[in-house]
């Protein structure tokens, strides 16, 4: 068959299918993972104590990840371990110990990158799925193949293959695709980039990276600057994925799971988030030749979002529109305000566990996994013992003030700080 | 260092990258035992122009001379251009080539597929950093590993303890240190408005940077078709450390030819020509005086700004 023919046959071919996709949300703690699960996620990707790329997030103890799975499944929903990092020598020797400890804890699979581990797992824990890593930077189908017959059950393809490139693989093998849909991406090839250790002798490739490429750089050719003003400078910083415009696309791609990046991002940003993706999929499939985007999908990512989006490689390689040149302001629009606790339906009133300052006269919305979503002004703050506070001033600190709508446990207070990026 | 090296390790091969059939020849004098020459499809980030027939040339005078050559396939390799990947491993299987060294496990099925016997190098880049993983590949056929750069001499001489294979490691030249595929310098002059510097990706021309906070760091990088690359900000040189090196056993020592000139290259092959045969002969100890000034003349020859260094030979890296 020519080149042309197989073009136009992929570019047409829609995959159909019955069932939904997965969607994976990251899960930094224990309780973002309660969280991302009762806002919709199919499952969750957590880190270990060891052999994660997040050595900063607060990982997981075997005894949380027992939790962790035995929340999700009574709620029908899995976990997967990121152990993820390119082993050195003297990581290896902990490596069967460690997996057979967190198959012991009841998770469903690893998320691998290094021969390495795929092969210790196989012999020690042969029960948990096998899920290669975006960090190995698998482009196309021979490789996707190679790595089925080495009995891996699910390949995270790189984010730097389109969707032409992804229906072609799924057309080519009969394997599980996951491919990142949300988040931060590394502006390389993941895997392929060692500068934080060039850098700054902290291996990125371990779970040292300090993002260099997110750092400003003055560009030369030869003894000339190319970069005008300090306010310009050279980076190699990419804007965040975001698709949720896109989702019959990548529905009918073919795409198993839907990846959301941010191990280490807040419970407001995965509830958020996570919870447009849930509808979306879920509208789509209550009538797919029916579906149309609802913009307040957006909109509320928006809410969640501290860098400006944009779809990727999905559709065409990345240009200057998506990549960020300067400064920037790394605060999301909204504060993450607090976790609705209880409500005294009796009294009208919330239990809130703060988790951003905020006080009486100010405008906070509320929004949850089942649909609450209002703003009002917050009247007077009481704490525990009904003394009237000046403000919700503590991380964590339990406080009561009357709320305008019935509430719900897992139902998340924030209040805008600043103008919504307008980006897509 | 205890462990006995074999025969074949008291002689490892002087590996070096070539860009075309004049510096072949003059690199074969200088006393390279292989080369290293880039697909003119697979290959990234490596010297020169070369064609099929090129190649196939240089395989052919090199092994007149008794010399080897290895091909760099080394690319990440995209679904569009997969359909010219088994014509490629027929050319080089026909040819003769001594070797592929590969990156995407797609070569590996090719060559499989294709029957080649054609010995296989495993380069995973910076991901090549423990022997369990560059076991995997042996268990399959792989005869040898181009281990990452970013190992200490401890971690060397544990993989030399831990492994069979074939071990290549880089001694001299810059390293990629990044590799995205994004069109970084493009977009940038795009943002800028600079039309008048002209097509940034096809001629390949090197620039480089230096982040805010380190001013005396310099770091090249250029564009191509794969995106955009970035190196090291010295040139490793362990030429003076080989006292170190050489008794752990690697069986080859690759020169990176990448942005040096052709003296510099021939200078640098010269140089370590001459330090192997001391250490096959057993008198390198004793002329380390002689190593060390050998570096000096090499340093003389460096592009201002760009020092010398061990990469992490002798590092440790926190994460």
């Amino acid at each position: 068959m020519n080149q042309e023919v197989v073009k136009k046959m992929t570019s047409k071919q829609r995959y159909v299918r019955r069932d939904k996709p997965e969607i994976l949300a990251p899960a930094g703690s224990l309780e973002k993972l309660k969280f991302a699960v009762t806002y919709g996620a199919d499952a969750v990707y957590i880190g270990g104590q060891a052999y994660g790329l997040r050595s900063n997030a607060d990982n997981f103890s075997f005894e949380e990840m027992r939790e962790g799975s035995e929340f999700a499944a009574a709620r029908g929903a899995k976990v997967y371990v990121a152990t993820n990092i390119y082993a050195h020598n003297e990581d290896i020797d902990g490596i069967a110990a460690y997996l057979r400890s967190i198959a012991d804890a009841g998770v469903t699979g690893i998320i691998v990158a290094d021969p390495a581990i795929i092969e210790t797992c196989q012999h020690v824990a042969p029960e948990l799925e096998v899920h290669l890593s975006t960090q190995q930077s698998t482009t196309n189908w021979r490789s996707v193949q190679f790595w089925k017959e080495q009995g891996v059950h699910r390949v995270v393809l790189a984010r730097e293959v389109g969707f032409e490139e992804i229906r072609k693989i799924k057309d080519q093998v009969d394997i599980e695709i996951e491919q990142f849909v949300h988040g931060a991406m590394c502006s390389s090839y993941s895997g392929r980039c060692v500068l934080s250790n060039h850098f700054t002798d902290r291996d990125s490739n371990r779970g040292g990276c300090c993002q260099s490429c997110r750092w400003q750089y003055d560009l030369f050719l030869e003894e000339e600057s190319i970069t005008p003003t300090k306010d310009e400078p050279f980076m190699m910083s990419s804007k965040d994925l975001c698709m949720i415009e896109h989702i019959p696309d990548i529905i009918e791609a073919g795409i198993d799971s839907l990846k959301i990046e941010g191990r280490m991002r807040s419970i407001h940003y995965v509830a958020t988030v996570v919870h447009a993706y849930r509808q979306a999929v879920d509208r789509y499939f209550e009538n797919p030749a029916e579906y149309t985007f609802d913009s307040q999908w957006l909109v509320e990512i928006e809410k969640a979002a501290n860098r400006p989006l944009n779809t990727g490689f999905f559709f065409e390689a990345p240009d200057e529109e998506d990549h960020i040149f300067g400064p920037e302001d790394k605060r999301t629009p909204f504060d993450f305000c607090g976790v609705v606790k209880r409500y005294d339906v009796a009294r009208g009133m919330v239990n809130i566990q703060q988790r951003n300052h905020f006080k009486p006269g100010q405008m906070i919305e509320f929004f949850g996994p089942t649909g609450v979503k209002f703003r009002q002004i917050v009247e007077e703050i009481f704490d525990d013992e009904g003394t009237k506070l000046t403000a919700a001033r503590h991380p964590m600190q339990s406080v009561w003030f009357k709320v305008d709508q019935p509430v719900s446990e897992y139902d998340l207070v924030r209040r805008q700080i600043k103008q919504v990026l307008k980006t897509l | 260092m205890t462990k006995q090296v074999n025969d074949r390790q008291m002689k490892p091969e002087l590996l070096v990258t070539v860009r075309d059939l004049e510096e072949l020849r003059s690199l074969a004098g200088a006393g390279a035992d292989a080369f290293s020459i880039g697909d003119p499809y697979f290959g990234v980030r490596t010297p020169g122009d070369w064609t099929l027939e090129t190649v196939t040339e240089a395989i052919l005078i090199a092994h007149k001379l008794a010399k080897k050559v290895y091909i760099s396939m080394n690319l990440l390799i995209h679904d569009t251009d997969l359909e010219r990947l088994p014509e490629h491993m027929r050319v080089w299987t026909e040819a003769g080539a001594d070797g592929i060294m590969f990156g995407d496990p797609a070569v590996y099925m090719v060559a499989k597929e294709i029957g080649s016997l054609v010995p296989l190098h495993w380069s995973g880049e910076m991901t090549t950093t423990n022997y369990q993983a560059i076991n995997y590949w042996g268990k399959r056929g792989v005869s040898r590993s181009v281990l990452a750069r970013e190992l200490n001499l401890e971690q060397l001489q544990s993989m030399r303890e831990h492994t069979p294979m074939e071990l290549q490691v880089h001694i001299h030249g810059a390293t990629c240190i990044y590799h995205s595929k994004r069109s970084l310098l493009s977009n940038y002059k795009s943002h800028l408005n600079r039309d008048e510097l002209g097509q940034i990706g096809l001629d390949a021309k090197v620039f480089h940077v230096i982040e805010r906070e380190r001013l005396d760091e310099t770091f090249p990088l250029f564009e191509d078709k794969h995106g955009t690359h970035m190196f090291s900000s010295e040139d490793f040189c362990y030429l003076d450390v080989l006292n170190e090196v050489l008794p752990l056993g690697i069986d080859s020592l690759k020169i990176e030819g990448l942005l040096m000139e052709r003296m510099r290259l021939e200078a640098s092959v010269r140089a370590y020509r001459k330090a192997i045969d001391w250490w096959t002969e057993g008198t390198l100890d004793g002329n380390m005086k002689e190593l060390e000034r050998m570096k000096d003349e090499l340093l003389a020859l460096q592009p201002e700004g760009r020092p010398f260094g061990y990469g992490f030979l002798f590092k440790e890296q926190v994460y």
